[in-house]
Parts: C-alpha cells; structure tokens; sequence
C-alpha cells in the first residue's frame, strides 16, 4: 500500500499535522487544561492526562500520518480563497474524530472488559474508550469555542455537524457490529451510508463554514458527493485490509478502517487468510470493488453537475486518494 | 417501571420539594419517553439521518441503536435531571410544556453517560438490572450510548428558531463543554485505577469530580434550564456553579453509599467502587491515615478486584476506621453549604430559590 512518501498534498496535509499539535499539545500543561476547561478550582493530574489522553492519541497519530481528512478540509478553504491556517480548530477537530473511530475499531464486541479488548491494544479499555469518547468531544468544543475566525450562527451549526456526524457514525457502527454479530445480510448496505461522514463529509462542512457558504446552493451536492466517496474509499479499504491481515501483517500498521458487517468478514473459526482465498475465489472481492466502483462513479456524477473551484477541487481530491485506494485494491484483486 | 426502585427516595425529599416533583414527574416521564419514540418514526429518523427508512433500517436501529438505552429509560431512574429543567423554566416563567425536547434532553443525556460509565466500569448491575454492555456487548451499548449523547445536539438545533440564535449557541456550547469536560475528569479516574497511583491527592479526586460527576448530574441540566429558560447572564452562571456545588456534594454522599448503602434498593453490587480499585476522596483519605500493614492491606484488596464480600467489608472497615467516611461527608455538607450561598444571589423569587436549597439538602441526606 502506497505511504505518505507520495502523498499528493503534502502541504495541506502538514496543515492537519501543525493544527493538532497546536490545539491539543504534545506535552499536557496547565496552561493548556486551564484554556480548555478553565481554571482549575482543586488541582490538576497533568500527568494522569498525559499518560491516560495524550500520549495514547499521539501515539495512534503517529502511526497515521495521512491527514486525509484535514487535507481535504485545507484544500478545499484554499480553493475557495481563504486560508487554511486560520482555522486550526476545525482542522484539527476532523482529525480528532478519525483517530477516536480508529480506536474504537480496535475493540471486539464482547460483554465484559476481559472479552472486549482486542490484542493488540496496551491499553485497558476503559482508558481506551475514554481517549476516544474525549477526543469526540473535544472536537465540538474546538469548532464551538476556538474558531474564533468563524461567524457565531456558523459556529453553532458547525459544532451540529461535528455532532451530527458522530451520531450517525455512532448509529451506523452499532447496526454494523450487530449485523456482524447475527451474520445478517442487509439487502442495502445503507449502514456504510451512516459510516461515511466522518471519512469525507466532515472535511466538506468545515470548508463550507469557514467559507461562509454552508447554505449555498451548492453546498448539498458537495456532501452528497463526499458521501459517495466516502463509502468508495472505505470498502476499498475493506479490500486492502482483509487482504493485509490474510498476509499477517500486524494491525498497527494497517491502514484499514474496517467494515464488520462485510462479505469478506472471516466466518466463525475462519482464519483471515482462507476467509481471504474464499472470498477471492468466489468473487466476493470483486463484487465489493464493483460496488466501491458504482459509490465512486456516483460522487463523479454528482460532481459533473457542480461548477466552481470548490467542486473541483473535490474532484481532484477523489481522484488523488479514493481512485488511488481504488486501484490498489483492484490491483489485489487482480493478483490472486 | 420498577416501583420499589424509583418511588422510595421520595422520603427523603422535603415536602414543598416533594410535591412539586411529584406534579412534574408524569410530565417528565412522558417528555422523555415521547422524544426517545419519536426517533422512532421512520420520517424523524429519516431527517436525522439523512437516509431513506426503510423497514430493514428501522429494524437495525431499532435492535442496535435503541435498544440499549430504551432499556435503561424503561428501568425509569429518579428523573431529576428533566425535574430540574422544568423547575428552571417555571422559575423564569416558561412553561416546561413547551420546551418537550429540552426537558426530555437531560435524561437522554444522563441515561447515555450511565451507559458510557458502565462500559467503563465493567458495572454488572444499573438500576437493578444488567447493565446494557452486558445485554447488548460492550460496541453496540457503547455506540448507541455516544449516538443518543450527540443526539442531545439535534434536539436544541431543531428548536432554533424559538430559541434564538444567542440560546442555541449558548446550548450547543453547553452541550459540547460539559461533553469535553467529562471525558477529562474520567480520563483522570481511569487512568489512576490503570497506572495503580499511589500518591494522587484528594485535591485532585475533587477535580477530577468536578469536570466528571457534576457535569450531567446537575450543572448540564440546570444549564439547559437556565438557557432554555432565558435567565440572565448572572443567573446562569450561577445556576452552573449551584450546579457544581451540588454535583461535588453529590458524588461524594455516593462514594459513601457506594461502600455503605443506606436502602435494600441501592441497585447497584456493594462496594463496587472497591472492586474496581478506584480512589475516591475517602480511600485517599485513609490511604494518608493508615500506617504500614494495615495500609498494605487495603492497597492489596484495592488493587485484587476481588468481589468477596468478607474481603470487601474488611476494607471498608479500615477506611471507617480512619474517619475518611465522616470527613468526607463533612465535606459533602460544606458544599451544601456553598449552594445556599450561591442561591441567594438569583434574582428568583423565594419559592424557586427555596425548592432549590431542598434539593441541596436531598442530596447530602438520600439514602440512595
């Protein structure tokens, strides 16, 4: 899989990089925890923050160097004339929220702690959730207090899609791991439709509010694209991903975000390399990239009828990374 | 719901406190019953969601995203968090029958983080009954529970128009704060029980409850009754800092009663909090009083996660034993105490402020 040795837009990319770092610091201070909380009326733990929020999420941060969703956020400001180094909050904020779902992936559906935390993970999982559950929350209060750059009303709306995003992403998870679990087989998979905001649409809210453009006319057709787009990106990474772990390639260094309910699931006592074979075999793979494709031409569609810098650059955008991801998969695919 | 769990506490309670909760309780309950429902209606979910609701949709959701805290709403709690909305929005002359989604919202939000807590905690029991990780898996109740919390967003977001656009920041910016702010506080509480610290502080236990245990207790519910209530400035801030008072005096009564419950229908295991190993104000306390064995000793059960009862009831004995029980109470009364403070200060009229210092005072005395 290809690196960020050949990322596309490696300045947008060192934007979302720069803004996590100044939003939320390395090193937890005080200062810090006094201009996120207020000031502290008894007495701070830094180091327990430290060691139980942010050393686990520069952790994962470093691993994942991508920055796909605050690129996206960055170059669309730029395309439509702004710059992207004035809103930090928002760009930090959408990173924030990939990190969180990637953590929570990391974890097994079970009934009690010992049956819920997965392997690889060092952390216990009640740290575990509360890095991830705070790391959601803080990118509401980043958009709602920090985005000083933004109107009030904007705010305010902003800081609803944050929110609005993460509970249909929240939603969608529960039904996915549900219908894992049941082995149920959804005649749509309407689920990834709740999965894909927080991949690319988020990224197009922020645009759109440091914009001042949330409420244009063309700013539905932009979501709906990212939408589209998102749910491509995302089943080729299915792809990807079940293909890594059939290889035994270690699960930190994956890049997947996966998908539970999926047809290239393992079945029960399956191990991910005959759950792989038999899924290439019996063109399940093929079928899932078929899909990833019809999701793709969608956003192309969609996008076909939009004008402007901003639709563009989308364009550009899903053609960088969805259609790279895209025929990597395919590439597998055609390998075995 | 279940009587002996939800009806007994009213003993507790003051009378002009208690009737004035009993003439909102049926409200209450139906505000958050009708708001939870209504998601249930596949042109709501269809708005919320962005998605066509089809019969497969609302069957998965059903099972996977409601369920879970449809269990806990139906075990019905004490529902003084949309109590106090209706109070707050009576006390600035709005009638609470208006406001639906903002008094069901702070139950749905409470409710959410009993989940969230729970998962964390690995809790077996919530208002005597599984938890819902233990119904539904530790994902599933999780998810759902982080859904509903962000749910809270599209409640105030739908009613912005009769809030205005000054309300509806101040609510969202409520909302998203108070979310924040407990993550940090419980990221304080899980990691000493993960790194097994030793020498935290009770000051810090303090702050620890004032970013965790005060936040959806009390200080977000009044809150959203102050902004959906249109208080002043003043008022609000000082109904949130009544709120923290009292969330502070709150949690410390239930370090106490989690260890020593004070009613056969406590509804949770005994001595949970020493199960878990958690170091609330009483167990640093005695941690800072007690000298070498006996001290060992209650690190060393502390840190086993037993779940023996002789075991669990030598602990809290020697926590008794250094008076960290009673000092912590007197500390629970002390902000009890601020609370009365802070109430005189609102530009309320005395009935309002008086039903409030009730509730102050139910809080420090309940039994559960």
């Amino acid at each position: 899989m290809k690196t960020v040795e050949s990322h596309p837009f490696p300045e947008a990319r060192a934007r979302g990089t720069k803004a996590l770092e100044q939003l939320l610091p390395r090193q937890c201070t005080p200062q810090w925890l006094e201009l996120m909380t207020g000031p502290a009326r008894f007495d701070w733990d830094v180091e327990a923050i430290q060691q139980g929020f942010v050393d686990p999420l520069y952790e994962l941060f470093d691993q994942k160097t991508e920055r796909w969703r605050p690129t996206l956020a960055a170059l669309l400001i730029e395309a439509g004339g702004r710059a992207p180094e004035r809103y930090p909050a928002m760009l930090a904020a959408v990173e924030l929220q990939h990190l969180a779902l990637l953590l929570l992936e990391r974890l097994r559906n079970g009934r009690n702690i010992a049956e819920s935390t997965a392997p690889e993970t060092r952390l216990p999982l009640p740290v575990l959730v509360t890095v991830a559950y705070t790391a959601k929350q803080m990118a509401s209060t980043l958009v709602i207090r920090h985005e000083g750059a933004l109107a009030t009303g904007t705010r305010s709306w902003l800081a609803y899609q944050v929110s609005r995003a993460l509970y249909e992403a929240s939603a969608g998870m529960a039904v996915d791991i549900q219908f894992a679990e049941k082995e149920a087989s959804p005649r749509e998979r309407w689920h990834l439709r709740l999965l894909a905001p927080l991949t690319f649409r988020l990224p197009v809210d922020c645009a759109l509010a440091a914009l001042d453009r949330h409420e244009a006319s063309g700013a539905r057709m932009l979501r709906e694209a990212a939408s589209h787009a998102s749910i491509a990106y995302r089943l080729a990474m299915d792809v990807l991903g079940r293909r890594a772990r059939a290889r035994g390639e270690p699960a930190q260094a994956l890049h997947e975000v996966p998908i539970h309910w999926s047809p290239l699931a393992p079945r029960p006592g399956e191990t991910p390399s005959v759950a792989w074979r038999r899924s290439v075999e019996s063109g399940l793979v093929a079928e899932v990239l078929s899909h990833a494709r019809r999701e793709r031409q969608e956003a192309g569609e969609v996008l076909a009828t939009a004008d402007g810098p901003l639709a563009a650059t989308l364009r550009v955008f899903i053609e960088a990374v969805v259609d790279m991801r895209l025929a990597e998969a395919e590439e597998v695919c055609h390998a075995e | 719901m279940r009587s002996d769990y939800s009806s007994g506490f009213l003993k507790d309670m003051a009378p002009m406190l208690g009737e004035h909760y009993v003439k909102w309780l049926p409200y209450c309950r139906e505000a958050v019953r009708a708001t939870a429902l209504e998601m249930k209606d596949p042109e709501v979910l269809a708005n919320a969601l962005g998605i066509p609701v089809t019969d497969e949709v609302l069957e998965g959701l059903s099972s996977a995203w409601f369920s879970p805290l449809l269990a806990y709403l139906e075990r019905s709690g004490k529902l003084l968090r949309p109590y106090l909305v209706c109070l707050c929005l009576e006390a600035y002359g709005k009638d609470p029958r208006e406001w639906r989604r903002q008094v069901a919202l702070a139950e749905l939000i409470h409710s959410s983080s009993l989940i969230l807590d729970d998962v964390s905690d690995d809790s077996l029991f919530r208002r005597g009954a599984p938890s819902a990780h233990q119904l539904f898996g530790m994902r599933v109740a999780g998810a759902s529970a982080l859904a509903w919390l962000n749910l809270g967003f599209r409640l105030a977001w739908l009613d912005r128009e009769a809030l205005g656009e000054q309300s509806t920041h101040a609510l969202i910016e409520a909302l998203s704060w108070e979310h924040f702010v407990t993550g940090v506080g419980t990221t304080i509480d899980v990691t000493w029980a993960w790194r097994r610290h030793e020498r935290r502080l009770p000051s810090q236990y303090l702050q620890q409850v004032v970013h965790r245990s005060t936040s959806y207790t009390y200080r977000l519910p009044l809150k959203i009754g102050a902004i959906t209530g249109g208080a002043p400035k003043a008022d609000a801030e000082r109904l949130a800092a009544f709120g923290e008072e009292l969330g502070l005096a709150f949690q410390l009564v239930d370090d106490i009663l989690n260890i020593k419950p004070d009613d056969p229908h406590w509804g949770k295991e005994t001595a949970e909090d020493i199960v878990q190993g958690k170091r609330s104000l009483q167990v640093l306390y005695a941690l800072e009083r007690l000298e070498g064995a006996r001290r060992r000793r209650l690190l060393e059960i502390l840190d086993s996660r037993t779940h023996d009862p002789e075991v669990l009831r030598e602990a809290v004995a020697l926590i008794e034993s250094t008076g960290a029980l009673w000092d912590s109470m007197a500390l629970a009364q002390k902000f009890r105490t601020h609370c009365d403070d802070i109430l005189q200060g609102l530009s309320l009229a005395p009935i309002h402020r008086e039903r409030l210092g009730a509730l102050a005072e139910y809080v420090v005395r309940r039994a559960r």
